[in-house]
């Protein structure tokens, strides 16, 4: 490995090049995005904005933040994300551990795999879903949006699949000690689960923090949107938001219009997934790949 | 390890428990009240309950509304106003921010049984509701408890209210439109543009072409704005002497060929002159090269950015990209209306479609209707009776921030609103007589008007552009269509026949044959093709039943 | 039973929470289903609707586009696929070569970030890099290429949504895989260069085939959403230029949904897609376990 032939070495220059180049593709547009969103309109206009901002202006943002309902939506959101991923987690675990035991070990296994896989191809409709959730009493409530999809069943066959390949002598150890199923559920099996959780629980975060249609479904009044489902309709009603600001409306559209405003929100909406995935990463990956396979 | 993660288990248990106890104690829906039957007092409309009536409803808002501090839908000058003068209570039971979610939510209020006292519908909605026996007949309070104004809307428009009427027996109160005058839509060009260009006539479709050609070779980019749905490309048809509906929602402009049929605009021959000139401009830049795949925001952006300086547009434009072009380049960036030209320098047809598009309803099982009427009677009162005398800040109160719109399915229209408006606003502006004002909304559009001339205030340049910029404003143009009768109303006078639920995007099979003609992947002929494949695929049943529930 | 009772109520007690939230959200409304046997008005509700048999099925199959739209989207699904896990693992053997693992993690962290951007700001983004005076098209200029109307012209449309959405989902397919690469046991390797094997042999005797499960995992879990080929992307990005090519079952239902409200059309519909989906998911899970003896579920 030490001495690289004369192929090799172009091959590591071309490698680079060529990683290098996909990387610019990918991070490119997201950067003229950004540009475009600390940006004032009429540099925007001349279609001159690429990858800096030209005559700097955080109005976006500040637009977008002063207005009360970002916030209040903000934390509808976090809470959301704190109940839908804690719930999930909590399923997750408990639904994985029985299901990743042999069929010799738990009978009842393949009826319950079965039991799960279904809901994920079949559904009754949005009608018969919205009386339901009016009958439990959970209409208006943030109940509705965390309780349904409470086993996410793409996570849970990632999950079970990565306790099947734990080794199965760490179990029998604890068995011969005389430690019963939850004792080796919460201390020999949760220990070594992080990565697996980790994986997860971005799915989940991911989930709550992206979906919108539930928030205008199962909410009473605008005031309790999640962060997605106001941005979902800020989105198509940028416009008169912009319009209603008054007697400031010429000096604020001197520093930001639409076009602006939206750049801004796809990176205040963007903001915490970025935040928190370098952290998740290496788990993630590994997560997942000891949870796909059942050698 | 494993004691960190007991901790995180137990502290996770410990957060779900107390966003439990927040979210349930935040969450909790409010008690609606009793909505037993509370006598109707006896007079007109306007004496208030002796005891409070309670009433449930729901409303779709624009994220534009505007509160003062503290207030909200539930509590604001509308609901407090209900309260004061007629002692009726309004509870929203839900409120949306969109036109689709509110369709929607409506849809699962009818299905699962929990209808509010009063709504807002559309004509499929009310069909469905009537089928399904869900509507009160409201003849008697039409007549008892509603104001003698909106009753007398019908001698204006006879032909809504039978739209809501079967056997004789009335089902619904229409909202009304603000009149034909705001249907023509206009050709919008770029003032500065158009005065370095010399203020050129624009009778005719060649005067237009050079036009749009003398702004490209002179500020680049392309013609005229149009975007992938066709929907403001079909607005030009009648420079073309065709009439033509939103192909994206399947809608067409039905109209009588020679032999007194009515059928859709497409079908018409004028449309393959429209179909020639557009597969021309294509070639020619007029509209721009990537149209096929420019969507409704990005249209408006080029627009805004100065990419193209020409828009088919209805007549508010100025408060759709005005403000914008003014920030972006100058105060003489906007755009000014102008009418359509034709093929021959001919007068143009301003088309015109069956306005009311919302009506509302009572449940059948609402204990006071009455008070329904009476809501609608006082947004009137507020809006448009001449004789009603409120303070600016009253006025202000009720529809600062868009707020008129604030009271959700009680909001009613005067048919003739925007003509009589804009004859009193156009007069004051022109003679400095306000004497005329006499509603809120003449005198707001009278300010913004003049906030423009005055101060230049950007937000005026709506109301100026509609009303004030005297022979150069939209209702000007349209004001002359309207007065001189030059206007083609759709045949289909009423909603679309039940028969259109059975077809499929109808629209579509004509869109993606247009599509192709423009884009020069196939000649002018294919149309026929188009044609016979939209017959076979729904169009045939579309053009039956409208001549069936229209035609004599 | 009771002996079996005995063994497993553990299990049982483990499974119920998820077991009765499943039942209550996913179970109990798929009565909901009975809709698409239904002229469904909802004022008239389940119990009151006209029975019409077959008649919706029957309707969206006599409609040319939705038969079409079909196509299409089975079209658009299986190259999004081939491309999508090509393009994931290509790029993973790639990065597996770069030996600095700084640069390494964040090229990992460049790629995966187009996946956290919604289509709807996507969309925008890419209609300004691909009209016809967009980066793309200058860039091809330099070649003699084009203009090509990358989301117009209907035979190059479908191939725009493939790569576009490559483009931005590959890098999770990327991080996925690499990680496979990292934890194949490196003895492996060693032996194969005392047998005299180059890099590439080696890539492609052992990498790849140690890659093999969880390159089937995402494919299998991939079919099962083959007729869900983009709603999203396609809604954002199409127009009435390129329905014959573009138009998916999605994109179609939710049109006809926008004119009309018709529910019932929309359950029939969604039921097509199940029994398809069904049928797909259990060949490909029998074909994975024939072949390759690997258990998904």
């Amino acid at each position: 490995m030490d001495k690289m032939t004369q192929g090799q070495k172009l091959f590591r220059v071309f490698n680079y090049i060529i990683c290098i180049a996909v990387c610019l593709i990918c991070i490119l547009p997201v950067i003229n995005t950004l540009a475009i969103s600390l940006s004032s309109p009429a540099q925007v206009a001349t279609g001159k904005v690429a990858f800096w901002p030209r005559d700097f202006t955080t109005m976006s943002y500040e637009f977008a933040i002063e207005n009360g309902r970002f916030l209040q939506a903000f934390f509808v959101t976090l809470q959301r994300c704190l109940l839908g991923v804690s719930i999930n987690m909590f399923m997750l675990v408990t639904t994985a551990y029985p299901l990743s035991k042999s069929r010799q070990r738990f009978a009842a296994r393949h009826f319950f795999m079965g039991f799960y896989v279904f809901t994920m191809l079949f559904g009754g409709g949005l009608i018969p879903y919205y009386i339901l959730i009016l009958q439990l009493g959970l209409l208006d409530s943030i109940w509705s949006l965390v309780l349904p999809l409470s086993v996410p069943v793409y996570s849970l066959i990632i999950l079970m699949n990565f306790m099947r390949n734990l080794p199965a002598e760490m179990e029998e150890a604890a068995m011969m000690d005389g430690a019963g199923h939850f004792r080796i559920l919460v201390s020999i099996y949760l220990p070594v689960l992080k990565p697996a959780l980790a994986t997860v629980g971005l799915f989940s975060f991911v989930f709550h923090w992206n979906d919108w249609f539930t928030g205008a479904l199962f909410m009473n009044d605008p005031v309790n949107y999640p962060l997605q489902t106001y941005l979902q309709t800020l989105l198509i009603n940028f416009r008169d938001l912009l319009r209603m600001s008054g007697s400031d409306y010429h000096r604020l559209l001197m520093r930001m219009n639409e076009q602006t405003g939206r750049a801004a929100q796809l990176f205040l909406s963007l903001i915490p997934t970025l935040v928190a995935y370098p952290f998740l990463q290496k788990h993630f990956a590994k997560g997942l790949v000891l949870g796909s396979v059942k050698g | 390890m494993s004691k960190s993660f007991k901790r995180f288990v137990a502290l996770l248990i410990a957060a779900m428990m107390l966003f439990a106890a927040c979210a349930t104690d935040g969450a909790a829906p409010e008690v609606t009240g009793t909505r037993d039957f509370v006598p109707v007092p006896a007079g007109d409309w306007n004496v208030p309950y002796e005891t409070t009536v309670h009433v449930t409803s729901v409303a779709n808002m624009g994220n534009d509304w505007v509160f003062e501090t503290g207030d909200s839908m539930h509590n604001q000058p509308w609901t407090r106003a209900w309260k004061e003068d007629l002692n009726i209570e309004v509870t929203w039971d839900w409120l949306t921010t969109g036109d689709a979610e509110y369709i929607t939510r409506l849809n699962m209020a009818i299905a699962s049984g929990t209808l509010p006292d009063v709504f807002r519908v559309n004509y499929l909605q009310f069909l469905q509701l009537m089928e399904a026996d869900l509507l009160m007949d409201i003849t008697e309070y039409y007549e008892n408890n509603l104001s003698q104004r909106i009753r007398d809307y019908e001698l204006t428009d006879p032909d809504t209210i039978k739209t809501v009427s079967r056997d004789g027996r009335i089902y619904g109160v229409p909202q009304y439109y603000y009149g034909v005058i705001d249907a023509p839509r206009l050709i919008w060009v770029r003032k500065d543009w158009y005065e370095a260009a010399g203020s050129p006539e624009m009778n005719t479709v060649a005067q237009f072409e050079e036009l749009a050609k003398g702004f490209m070779a002179e500020y680049g980019g392309y013609g005229m704005a149009t975007c992938n749905t066709l929907e403001f490309l079909f607005f030009t048809g009648p420079m073309f002497g065709v009439y033509l509906g939103n192909p994206q929602l399947s809608e067409y402009f039905w109209y009588p060929d020679e032999t007194g049929r009515i059928k859709a605009g497409v079908t018409h021959p004028e449309f393959r002159t429209a179909l020639e000139y557009w597969a021309k401009w294509y070639q020619e830049g007029i509209i721009s090269p990537d149209f096929a795949s420019i969507d409704n925001n990005r249209m408006h952006e080029d627009v805004v950015n100065g990419r193209t300086g020409i828009q088919p547009f209805w007549q508010w434009h100025g408060w759709m990209n005005g403000p914008n072009l003014v920030a972006v380049h100058n105060e003489d960036a906007y755009m000014i209306p102008l009418p359509f030209p034709t093929v021959d320098g001919s007068q143009v047809l301003g088309q015109v479609v069956f306005p009311n598009v919302y009506i509302t309803v009572v449940n059948k099982d609402a204990q006071n209707p009455a008070a329904a009427m009476k809501l609608l009677s006082y947004t009137d009162y507020i809006m448009f009776d001449p004789n009603t005398v409120l303070t600016e800040e009253q006025f202000r109160g009720f529809t600062d921030g868009q707020r008129e719109h604030a009271c959700g399915p009680f909001g009613i229209i005067d048919p003739m609103a925007d003509m009589l408006q804009y004859q009193n606003v156009s007069h004051a502006l022109h003679t400095g007589d306000t004497s005329q004002l006499f509603t809120s909304g003449m005198q707001k559009k009278h300010g913004d008007s003049l906030d423009w001339i005055e101060n230049r205030n950007p937000a005026g340049l709506g109301a100026y552009l509609q009303q004030g910029r005297h022979e150069g404003c939209s209702y000007y143009h349209n004001k002359f269509l309207v007065d001189n009768n030059f206007l083609i109303r759709t045949s289909m006078w009423g909603p679309p026949p039940l028969d259109f639920h059975q077809t499929a995007n109808t629209g579509d099979i004509i869109a993606m044959g247009v599509m192709e003609i423009i884009l020069g992947s196939q000649p002018v002929e294919f149309f026929d093709t188009v044609l016979a494949e939209w017959y076979a695929n729904g169009g045939q049943i579309l053009e039956d039943s409208v001549n069936a529930e229209y035609g004599n | 039973m009771v002996k079996r009772l005995k063994k497993d109520w553990p299990y049982l007690v483990l499974l119920l929470p998820g077991v009765v939230l499943t039942f209550i959200f996913s179970y109990m409304p798929i009565y909901g289903l009975v809709m698409a046997f239904q002229d469904y008005n909802p004022g008239l509700g389940f119990g009151r609707s006209p029975w019409i048999g077959f008649e919706n099925f029957r309707f969206i199959f006599s409609q040319p586009q939705f038969v079409r739209s079909v196509y299409n989207t089975f079209y658009i699904s299986i190259f999004k696929i081939i491309f999508g896990v090509s393009a994931s693992v290509i790029f993973a053997l790639m990065l597996n070569e770069i030996r600095n693992t700084i640069i390494k993690r964040i090229f990992q962290t460049i790629v995966y970030i187009p996946n956290f951007i919604s289509w709807v700001i996507m969309a925008g983004i890419l209609y300004g890099i691909l009209a016809s005076d967009g980066i793309v098209n200058n860039f091809l200029g330099f070649f003699g290429i084009g203009p090509i109307q990358f989301l117009s012209n209907s035979s190059v449309f479908p191939w725009t949504m493939v790569w576009t959405d490559v483009w931005k989902t590959f890098g999770f397919g990327t991080v996925v895989y690499l990680a496979a690469i990292t934890s194949i046991d490196p003895g492996l390797y060693e032996s194969a260069v005392i047998d005299g094997a180059g890099r590439f042999r080696q890539t492609i005797s052992i990498t790849l085939p140690m890659m093999g499960p969880i390159i089937m995992l995402m494919t299998v879990l991939a079919l099962g959403t083959v007729l869900n080929a983009g709603f999203d992307q396609i809604y954002n990005l199409y127009s009435p230029a390129v329905y014959s090519t573009g138009d998916i079952i999605d994109t179609f239902v939710y049109r006809l949904g926008l004119q009309n409200g018709r529910f019932a059309i929309g359950t029939a519909v969604g039921m097509f897609k199940s029994v398809v989906s069904l049928v797909l998911i259990s060949l490909s899970l029998l074909v994975a376990y024939k072949v390759a003896d690997y258990k998904v579920f």
